[in-house]
């Protein structure tokens, strides 16, 4: 079931309500079936805070966090960094209707704060996200690498990661006279 | 029961308090028989007391979702196999519906019949060898055998629906990619007679197992709040007292149509949310998942299995959050087009083993390391779907 759009403008309200407009929102009709939820980064404890506790909304369980790395292909094919963008799901645990918070961090240095005692997973998914894509969470309880070794450089979701030519001392390309027995 | 002896059985069988405060690291995995796949554990024990553990995981990472931004949209179809090979059709069914409604793409009636057969038999045959692996991992190796029997015999029937038995790469944009016969549908039908006298049998020989039953109950309780912090989803949460099927209350494909009911633990052996609640689930499932698929075949009549979809297909530039009920529970995909490409601009995948794996660290604490296996299969994790 999802979040009906009209409850959205509530929300919204009721996050101007809160704090007083000390909390900057905006509705996005995006064309996902879930509404989403438009907030400045600093705010997104106050609004997750909100979401998970207040007793109209209770959107008590975490779907998932999602990261991408804003960036465009310019003419001269090099890149156009334009930050990061976070994309937090959550759900009523009633109902099960959702409900997307996003917001943007910068091109250098996204930080920002960790909710890792709303939920006992957002965690793991902060972690894979510091992982991948170098987003730093402020406050978190345990922030490591994930999916990859502890000593491997750079972040891979990232649009302009450069894989290095060796880990570890193992090339990481194919060599061209491999290839060649190969192809014969 | 009375309540002075079910505080008993409660209680943890080693008080923790008695034991010598030595610490020892131990090392479980990546390669060990109970992770199916490669999961590391390092468990901090106490004799037989875990006090600490430290899940890792990655082992399996592919980089799948930046494969993704390198390809054609239907070119990372075969890709979604191997989120989770061991329900292969549930994640092509994922990602094909998240591009179906970003692309405004039409799916014919006779194809989406064809995805939910296919859908619920792989979710039958995933339940097989989730029921099958818990009791080889408690020590049983016969149950195990039992149940790839008969995934054998479905995977027979997927052969001729797919043309694969496994990772099938069965579903296309606005389709599936081959038809069946009527004769398909007659074998099916056939061998789901069948099907109801085996997990009637297999349920009787596991399920009411002294030995199995003593070994789960009370086991790794997670209760429905824990489950819910946890993003369990499937039939984790289920078996924590919670009927959240996005089958239900999400209907996507014909779900609407079909009756069929939601099992949830209700701890008939210890307590709501125990190992064996995880397995009695699973197997309740299955007998949902025959209903379903004798539903189905009851509806499909002949027609096209697909539809026009342009060959470079260039989606409008937006995102979608899409969900289904994947055998493992939730499997979202969110998706990012920039309007320009014809490959998508980030692709994220949501699963179930990932949200599961989030509760071990806790829950392992105070727990006897027999218990620690007992508990983790009776998630039914698979190491690609956490890594992917």
């Amino acid at each position: 079931m999802n979040f009906p759009a009209a409850h959205l403008e509530k929300l919204a309200k009721l996050v101007d309500s809160v704090y007083n407009g000390a909390v900057s929102s905006e509705i996005v009709q995006a064309d996902t079936k879930i509404p989403v939820l438009k907030i400045n980064s600093r705010d997104i404890r106050k609004v997750v805070e909100l979401v998970v506790h207040h007793k109209d909304l209770g959107f008590t369980y975490l779907n998932t966090i999602s990261g991408t790395h804003l960036a465009e292909t310019r003419e001269d094919e090099s890149l156009d960094l334009k930050g990061f963008e976070m994309f937090y799901v959550f759900s009523n645990s009633q109902d099960f209707s959702s409900l997307a918070i996003k917001t943007t961090l910068p091109e250098n240095n996204p930080e920002i704060d960790t909710i890792d005692d709303f939920s006992g997973s957002a965690n793991w998914f902060e972690r894979e996200i510091f992982d991948l894509l170098g987003v730093n969470f402020k406050n978190s309880q345990d922030l490591r690498r994930i999916m990859l070794p502890p000593d491997w450089e750079g972040h891979p979701l990232r649009k302009d990661f450069k894989e290095g030519s060796h880990y570890n001392g193992i090339p990481t390309t194919r060599s061209s006279e491999l290839e060649a027995i190969r192809i014969e | 029961m009375t309540s002075a002896t079910r505080e008993k059985e409660l209680k943890p069988r080693v008080e923790i308090t008695q034991i010598s405060g030595t610490e020892i690291e131990v090392n479980m995995g990546p390669h060990h028989p109970s992770t199916h796949g490669v999961i590391r554990f390092i468990l901090f024990i106490d004799g037989e007391i875990v006090v600490r553990a430290v899940p890792d995981v990655g082992y399996l990472h592919r980089s799948i979702e930046k494969i993704a931004e390198s390809m054609p949209y239907s070119f990372f179809m075969p890709y979604t196999d191997r989120v989770d090979y061991v329900a292969a059709i549930n994640c092509n069914l994922g990602y094909a519906l998240a591009i179906e409604a970003m692309g405004g793409l039409e799916v014919p009636e006779r194809a989406t019949w064809l995805r939910m057969i296919g859908v619920e038999l792989n979710r039958i045959m995933s339940h097989l060898v989730g029921v099958g692996a818990l009791p080889l991992d408690l020590g049983a190796f016969t149950p195990f055998v039992h149940a790839l029997r008969e995934r054998e015999h479905m995977m027979d029937l997927l052969e001729i629906l797919t043309g694969t038995r496994m990772n099938n790469n069965y579903i296309r944009f606005g389709g599936v990619c081959q038809d069946v016969d009527d004769e398909f549908l007659k074998k099916l039908e056939k061998y789901l007679d069948h099907f109801v006298l085996f997990l009637e049998e297999y349920d009787r020989l596991i399920g009411t197992n002294k030995i199995f039953i003593e070994r789960l109950k009370n086991v790794g309780i997670v209760s429905g709040e824990k489950a819910l912090s946890y993003s369990f989803s499937g039939p984790n949460l289920r078996a924590s007292g919670i009927g959240l099927d996005l089958r239900k209350v999400d209907p996507y494909c014909f779900y609407n149509d079909m009756k069929f009911d939601v099992p949830v633990g209700k701890g008939i052996k210890g307590t709501v949310g125990d190992s064996f609640d995880r397995y009695i689930v699973r197997i309740e499932e299955m007998a949902e998942c025959e209903k379903i698929l004798r539903q189905i075949l009851s509806k499909i009549k002949e027609g096209p299995i697909q539809s026009k979809v342009p060959k470079k297909l260039v989606l409008p530039a937006g995102e979608a959050y899409h969900h289904t009920e994947s055998a493992r529970g939730e499997l979202g995909y969110h998706i990012i087009s920039d309007g320009k490409s014809a490959s998508p601009y980030r692709i994220k995948i949501r699963t179930g083993s990932f949200a599961s794996m989030t509760s071990l660290a806790e829950i392992f604490k105070g727990m006897m390391v027999a218990d620690v296996i007992a508990y983790f299969a009776s998630l039914d994790i698979v190491a690609p779907e956490v890594d992917r």
